[in-house]
């Protein structure tokens, strides 16, 4: 019986350990990724709200998903290397939205450079989605 | 079969304590890495260990790297060492993933010791604690 219990208590574990999302940073990191690489598909699955409507606005022209991808990092040009830092990531009281301030360094020049980011990212459908952004 | 129940719970209960409990460890680690990279004027481990106005005012002053590996270096020179960071309270929100601690650092040189007390804020963000304020309360 003594077995059954820990079973139990293993698989309760397992269990709680499965139902957990990757943190927004993770998400937010892909985001970066995919805005960077031009992935619409990448990063239609991680947008939500107004940010996916300006994706899904763009249709099929690449030159408009480029502006949208632009956007999202506020950068003109793509930068070869990157890295990102998190400032912040101040969660709302119920913990289903984040604002997280991100800094995305990178080089220009042979120079470090650093851009910041606002953005907002709540769980929707199973994981968390850019919502808004600056 | 009450056994068993009673066994489950307290195996339940064991483990809750130690995800309490575990928080709380992480905080006075990632204290001690901040105080040390602060006191051994390591650059990178110092943004690693930093969130918030810490880690925007190093990102964004490109003399942040020099001015603290002079200022670890200076330390190393006149033989001052950060003995060990000592956590005397720790308080955390777990819904908005904060904390508030106070601690002493303790420095040596040679036989003399002396110690810093602390109060920082730190914040769950990229998976680690990271401090994003500190200030200076009393010297001892």
């Amino acid at each position: 019986m003594r077995t059954v219990a820990w079973f139990a208590l293993l698989v309760l574990v397992s269990a709680s350990c499965a139902a957990g999302f990757p943190p927004p940073e993770t998400t937010a990191r892909e985001i970066v990724k995919a805005a960077i690489s031009r992935d619409v598909a990448s990063l239609t699955s991680r947008l939500s709200g107004v940010p996916l409507k300006l994706v899904l606005a763009a249709g099929s022209q690449p030159e408009k998903h480029e502006a949208v991808c632009k956007r999202l990092i506020r950068l003109e040009i793509v930068p070869a290397a990157w890295r990102l830092r998190f400032a912040r990531a101040v969660y709302q009281d119920d913990g289903s939205t984040v604002n997280l301030h991100l800094c995305l360094q990178y080089t220009r020049d042979g120079r470090l450079q650093l851009a910041e980011m606002f953005w907002k990212m709540s769980l929707v459908d199973g994981g968390w989605k850019l919502v808004a952004h600056d | 079969m009450s056994r068993t129940i009673e066994t489950f719970l307290i195996s339940l209960l064991l483990c809750s304590l130690t995800a309490c409990g575990k928080d709380e460890a992480l905080v006075e680690k990632a204290l001690g890495e901040y105080c040390r990279s602060r006191s051994e004027g390591q650059y990178r481990a110092y943004l690693d260990a930093t969130g918030g106005d810490l880690l925007l005012a190093a990102l964004r002053d490109p003399a942040t790297e020099p001015r603290m590996q002079t200022m670890g270096s200076n330390l190393a020179r006149e033989g001052i060492v950060l003995v060990d960071t000592y956590v005397t309270s720790v308080e955390i929100d777990s819904i908005k993933r904060q904390a508030t601690a106070v601690y002493l650092e303790k420095f040596g040189k040679g036989l003399k010791t002396w110690a810093v007390h602390h109060q920082s804020h730190l914040e769950y963000i990229d998976q680690a604690w990271r401090v994003i304020s500190d200030r200076t309360l009393v010297a001892r």
